[in-house]
C-alpha cells in the first residue's frame, strides 16, 4: 500500500509500479480537474503541486509520491471557497477553453507561494513549463492581479 | 437599437459564464465522464502509408485477459461517411450523401501512416494499449503519392474514385462548375487579366509556401460512448454535435432521436472538432456490439495524426499595378496538398483563396485557379482562418512588395484598392452587397497604435540586432454560414432560458449569447441562464463553426427574444388593461404605463395554467454574406547571429462590427494572434523525405507551439463598423485575428532585412543562409 497525502485527504492505494500521479489522480482518486493534454511531459496541462514546487502529473510515478503533500486544482479552491487565482483567471477570461486552467493555475498557486510579488517576467518564466493554445495575455494579467490581491493594496 | 441607443447589456465586459467552474476543474469534458462498466478503446494505426491489407487478425489480442472487443475493417459495416451539408430551406442538417463521402468507418486499405485500421477495447486503457501489440497485419505496399505533382501525374495511383483531384459537388458558388478528371479543383475569371497586367508599370510575382499545421488544441479529441438499449449516449469533445448525432445515427442505423450527443465543454476546437472523425464511430459502435460505455480519447500523438491538420498550399501570385497606385491585375494559382481524405470540407478553398480578391476588390481582372489534391498524408479540415489564412499570407505579402515598387506606403496602397461597403460580392456572391467594412478605421488606428511613423528603409540597422516593422490586412467569414435554430423560454417560475446548440468552445458564446438575450428583453444579464451543448435540450444546428455564433446563433437568440416579449405584452395586456404596444418589458417585468406591473414569474404561472409555455424560436437560413476584417502591426526584432525573430509589439486592429462583450473580444483577438505568431515563426508539421509519409515530430517537444515566453502582450484595437444584418451590429471576430498575423511579421522581418521570405515558418534554418547570402562579398 501506497500512503498518499492528496489535499490533505490521507489516501492508502495499491498501486502498480508504473501508474503515473495523473492516471493515479483521475482514475482512482476521481480528481477529474488534473487534464491531460499529451502523456509525454511536453504540455504542462497536468501540472500539480508537490511539496510547493509544480510537477508534470504525467511524468511522476505515483510510488514515488508517497508521503509527499500533493495539491490539486480541487484542493486549491471551490465555488464557494474560491483561491485568488481562481476568481482572477475566471473574471478576467483567463479561462477561454479551460482545459490547461487547471495546471495554468497550479503553476501560478506554486510561483505566488514563493514570490508575492511577481514581476510580468517572473509570471513568463513561472508558467512557462504550461502550454496554452488560447492566448497568453489575460493568464499573465489574471496571475498578476491575483498577486495584487493576495498582497494587499501596495 | 444600434450604435447611439443607450444598452444595458450589449458592450459590457461581463466575466464568461461557467468560467469559475473552469478556473475550479469542475467543468466537466468528455473525457472526464466515468460511467459503471466503461471499458477503454485504443486505435492501431498502420505503419505504413500506403497498403492493402492482405491479413489482419485480433485473435491473439482477444485472448489477452481483460479484452472485451476488437474491431476490423472485417467487422464493420461498409458505409461510407464524411462531410456532409446542409440542405438550404429546411433549417435543419440532411445529409447529402452526394457530398464528399470517402471514408469507412473502418477500411482494408492504409492511406497514411498512423491510418486507424483496428480498434481494441479492454478494461483499462493499458490493457488495450498492450493488446495492439498482439494484433497481426500484413499488408501488400502500394505505390503512394506525397506531393500534389506527384498525385496528379497521369500514371498515378488513385487514392479515391475519380482520381487525386478533389471536385466538391454544385453548390460552392454561384460561379462553381464542378469538374472532372484533370480539370482544377476551381477555376474562374473576372475581367481580363492579361489586359490588367499589359496596363501595370509594376509586376510582381512570386511562390510562396504554406505548411502543414495541426490546431493543437489543448484537449486531445476523445468521446465516451453508453448504449442502454434504447439510447445512444455520447459525451464527446465536438464542436458540431448534431452533425456527429447525424453521422453516427445514419452509418449505424439508429434514428436520430436514439442518439444524445453532449458536447457542453469542450478544450479548445479552434474549427478543428468540426467534423465526424471515425473514433466517435467506433466508440458507438464497440458500445452498441459490447453494451458496455466505451471511452475512446485520443492521446497527443493521435491528434497529429489523426486530428485535421491546416492544408499546405503553393500559391503562385502575380499582381500587377498602375502608377497611380491602382491594382490593374491578380492571378491567383493554389496547388494544395490536402491528405488521404476530405472529410474536412474543401469548399472554404474556394471562400479563402479568392477572399483576397473580394478584399481588393477594387481590381477588375483576376483570375483564381486551385488544384486541391489528394496524398497518402494524414488528411486537412477546417482551422481557425481556413482558406484565409493560407492564401492572404502570399497575397498579403506580395501587396507589400507592389506597393514598396511603386514607392507608395502599404497603407495608402490597401486602402485604394480593398472593398468598400455597400460593394457587390463579386466574384463570389453575385447579387450580395456587403454592408460593414471597418478597413480603413483598422488601418488607420493600428498604424497610430503601433506608431508606423516609426518605419524606415528596408533594412536600416546594421545588426547584429535589426528591428522591422511590418502590416497586413485580412478578411474571413463574419459567421453567415448556413442556417441557425436557436430558442428563449420562460421556465415555469418565469426564469428566461436561453438555449444554445452551441458547445462551449471557449470562445465566450454562452455570454455574448446572454448579453444578446438581456439586451432585448431589457433586463440585466445576470438573470438570464444560458443552456447549451446538449442535443437533447436545444434545436438543431450545424454547431460552433465558421465565426458563426454570435452573429447567426445571436441573430436566433434575438428573434426568438423578440417573440417572447410580444408574447409577454400579448398576455399581459388583458390584466394590465392596456393595449400590447403600450407595455413596456423591464427587468423581468411588464409594465403598464400607470405603474402596474406583472412579472416574468406571474406571467409564466399564467401560462403554465392555461397550458401554454412563453417561449420563441429564432430561424435562419444562410443569409447574405458578412465579413470581418482586421489589420495587423508588428514589430520585429531579427537577431543576424542566431536567426532567432522576436516579435516586439504586435497590434490586431480588427473590424468585429460591434464587441458585445469587449473583454471576450479582445481575448479571442490575443489568442488568434499568437496562434497566428506559430504559424509565422515555429509551426511546421514534417513529413519524412525517405520514409515518406511519416511524421517526424507528432508531439508538442518537436512541434512547436508558441510558450507564454515567445509572444508578446498582444495589442487590440477594436473597431466597430455596425453590421446592418444583426441586431447588435456584430460579426464573428474569433478567425479573423489570426489571418493577418503572419504576412504582418512577414512583412515586418522584410523592413528589418531586406529580405523576403516566402516560406513558412520563417526559421532561423532559412533566416541564416538567407542573411548569409545578402551579405555584401567583401563584408566581414
Amino acid at each position: 500500500m501506497t500512503a498518499l497525502r492528496v489535499n490533505g485527504t490521507h489516501h492508502a492505494l495499491e498501486v502498480p509500479v508504473y501508474e503515473t500521479l495523473a492516471e493515479t489522480l483521475r482514475e482512482r482518486l476521481k480528481l477529474n480537474g488534473t487534464k491531460i493534454g499529451c502523456d509525454d511531459g511536453s504540455c504542462g496541462t497536468c501540472t500539480v503541486v508537490i511539496d510547493a514546487r509544480p510537477v508534470y502529473a504525467c511524468m511522476v510515478l505515483t510510488l514515488d509520491c508517497a508521503n509527499k503533500d500533493m495539491q490539486t486544482i480541487e484542493g486549491l479552491g471551490t465555488e464557494s471557497e474560491p483561491h485568488a487565482l481562481q476568481v482572477t483567471f475566471a473574471d478576467g477570461y483567463a479561462a477561454q477553453c479551460g482545459f490547461c486552467t487547471p495546471g495554468m493555475i497550479m503553476a501560478a498557486a506554486a510561483l505566488l507561494d514563493r514570490n508575492r510579488h511577481p514581476s510580468e517576467a517572473d509570471v513568463r518564466l513561472g508558467l512557462s513549463g504550461v502550454l496554452c493554445r488560447c492566448g497568453y495575455r489575460k493568464i499573465i494579467e489574471a496571475t498578476l492581479e491575483a498577486a495584487r490581491r493576495r498582497s494587499g493594496p501596495a | 437599437m444600434t450604435s447611439g441607443s443607450a444598452l444595458r447589456a450589449v458592450g459590457r465586459r461581463l466575466a464568461p459564464l461557467a468560467a469559475l467552474d473552469k478556473s475550479t476543474g469542475r467543468a466537466q469534458f468528455a473525457t472526464d465522464v466515468v460511467l459503471p462498466g466503461m471499458l477503454h478503446a485504443v486505435m492501431l494505426r498502420s505503419s505504413v502509408a500506403y497498403g492493402r491489407i492482405v491479413r489482419i487478425d485480433t485473435s491473439r489480442a482477444l485472448a489477452i485477459d481483460g479484452v472485451v472487443a476488437a474491431l476490423t475493417f472485417e467487422d464493420v459495416p461498409q458505409i461510407r461517411f464524411g462531410n456532409f451539408a446542409f440542405k438550404r430551406g429546411q433549417g435543419v442538417i440532411e445529409q447529402e450523401t452526394k457530398r464528399i463521402q470517402d471514408l469507412f468507418i473502418l477500411d482494408n486499405i492504409s492511406k497514411f501512416v498512423g491510418d486507424e485500421i483496428a480498434v481494441v477495447a479492454a478494461v483499462d486503457r493499458r490493457t488495450a494499449e498492450a493488446a495492439l501489440t498482439s494484433v497481426v497485419v500484413e499488408y501488400e505496399p502500394l505505390v503512394g503519392v506525397f506531393t500534389p505533382e506527384e498525385a496528379m501525374r497521369p500514371d498515378a495511383p488513385e487514392l479515391h474514385p475519380g482520381g487525386n483531384l478533389i471536385h466538391p459537388p454544385e453548390g460552392v458558388s454561384a460561379l462553381y462548375r464542378p469538374g472532372s478528371g484533370s480539370d482544377p479543383t476551381f477555376d474562374f475569371t473576372r475581367g481580363d487579366p492579361e489586359a490588367g497586367f499589359a496596363e501595370a508599370d509594376v509586376l510582381v510575382e512570386r511562390v510562396y509556401q504554406t505548411p502543414f499545421v495541426n490546431a493543437a488544441s489543448m484537449e486531445p479529441r476523445g468521446c465516451v460512448a453508453d448504449w442502454d438499449g434504447q439510447t445512444l449516449s455520447i459525451w464527446d469533445s465536438t464542436q458540431a454535435p448534431f452533425k456527429v448525432r447525424g453521422e453516427i445515427a445514419r452509418v449505424l442505423g439508429l434514428e436520430k432521436s436514439q442518439v444524445r450527443v453532449n458536447a457542453a465543454f469542450v478544450g479548445g476546437g479552434f474549427g478543428n472538432k468540426g467534423v465526424v472523425h471515425r473514433y466517435q464511430m467506433l466508440a458507438a459502435l464497440l458500445s452498441l456490439r459490447t453494451g458496455r460505455p466505451v471511452r475512446l480519447a485520443y492521446g497527443r500523438k493521435d491528434e497529429f495524426l489523426s486530428g485535421l491538420q491546416r492544408y499546405s498550399g503553393r500559391f503562385t501570385v502575380k499582381i500587377g499595378a498602375a502608377r497611380d497606385g491602382r491594382i490593374t491585375g491578380i492571378d491567383v494559382k493554389n496547388v494544395v496538398n490536402w491528405g488521404n481524405n476530405a472529410r474536412g470540407t474543401v469548399r472554404p478553398v474556394f471562400y479563402g483563396t479568392t477572399s483576397p480578391m473580394l478584399l481588393y476588390r477594387e481590381c477588375p481582372n483576376v483570375h483564381y485557379q486551385a488544384y486541391v489534391t489528394y496524398t497518402n498524408l494524414p488528411a486537412s479540415g477546417a482551422y481557425r482562418g481556413f482558406g484565409d489564412a493560407e492564401c492572404q499570407f502570399a497575397m498579403e505579402c506580395a501587396i507589400d512588395e507592389v506597393a514598396e515598387q511603386l514607392h507608395v506606403d502599404p497603407i495608402e496602397f490597401r486602402l485604394k484598392n480593398t472593398i468598400k461597403s455597400g460593394a457587390e460580392l463579386l466574384p463570389m456572391f453575385p447579387g450580395q452587397f456587403i454592408s460593414s467594412v471597418g478597413l480603413e478605421e483598422c488601418l488607420r488606428r493600428g498604424a497610430a497604435h503601433i506608431g508606423w511613423h516609426r518605419r524606415r528603409a528596408p533594412n536600416a540597422d546594421g545588426g547584429p540586432l535589426k528591428r522591422g516593422l511590418g502590416c497586413a490586412t485580412s478578411m474571413h467569414t463574419g459567421g453567415h454560414l448556413v442556417p441557425a435554430t436557436a430558442r428563449v423560454q420562460l421556465s415555469s417560475t418565469g426564469e428566461v432560458q436561453v438555449i444554445s446548440p452551441l458547445p462551449d468552445i471557449g470562445s465566450g458564446h454562452q455570454t455574448a449569447a446572454r448579453q444578446i438575450v438581456a439586451e432585448t428583453l431589457n433586463m440585466d444579464a445576470h438573470d438570464a441562464r444560458v443552456r447549451w451543448g446538449d442535443t437533447e435540450a436545444t434545436d438543431e444546428d450545424f454547431g460552433i463553426h465558421g465565426s458563426r455564433g454570435t452573429f447567426m446563433i445571436g441573430r436566433c437568440l434575438d428573434i426568438a427574444a423578440r417573440q417572447v416579449d410580444q408574447q409577454l405584452r400579448d398576455l399581459a395586456a388583458e390584466w394590465l388593461g392596456f393595449a400590447p404596444h403600450e407595455l413596456r418589458v423591464q427587468d423581468t417585468q411588464v409594465v403598464a404605463p400607470n405603474g402596474r406591473s406583472l412579472s416574468f414569474g406571474e406571467l409564466a404561472a399564467m401560462a403554465d395554467r392555461a397550458g401554454q409555455t412563453i417561449q420563441g424560436v429564432g430561424r435562419l437560413e444562410e443569409t447574405d454574406a458578412v465579413w470581418g476584417f482586421a489589420a495587423h502591426f508588428a514589430e520585429v526584432e531579427v537577431d543576424t547571429d542566431t536567426g532567432d525573430v522576436k516579435v516586439v509589439r504586435l497590434v490586431a486592429a480588427a473590424d468585429v462590427g460591434r464587441a458585445i462583450n469587449p473583454l471576450i473580444v479582445e481575448g479571442q483577438l490575443e489568442g488568434a494572434a499568437i496562434q497566428g505568431i506559430g504559424y509565422a515563426l515555429s509551426e511546421e508539421l514534417v513529413y519524412d523525405p525517405v520514409i515518406r509519409g511519416t511524421l517526424l515530430n507528432p508531439n508538442l517537444l518537436m512541434y512547436e507551439l508558441p510558450t507564454i515566453r515567445d509572444v508578446p502582450l498582444v495589442e487590440t484595437v477594436i473597431v466597430e463598423s455596425d453590421e446592418t444584418m444583426h441586431p447588435y451590429g456584430a460579426k464573428g471576430c474569433g478567425e479573423t485575428g489570426l489571418v493577418g498575423v503572419a504576412p504582418s511579421i512577414a512583412n515586418a522581418i522584410y523592413n528589418a532585412t531586406g529580405i523576403r521570405f516566402a516560406d513558412l515558418p520563417i526559421t532561423p534554418a532559412k533566416i541564416l543562409p538567407a542573411l548569409e547570402s545578402a551579405r555584401p562579398p567583401d563584408s566581414p
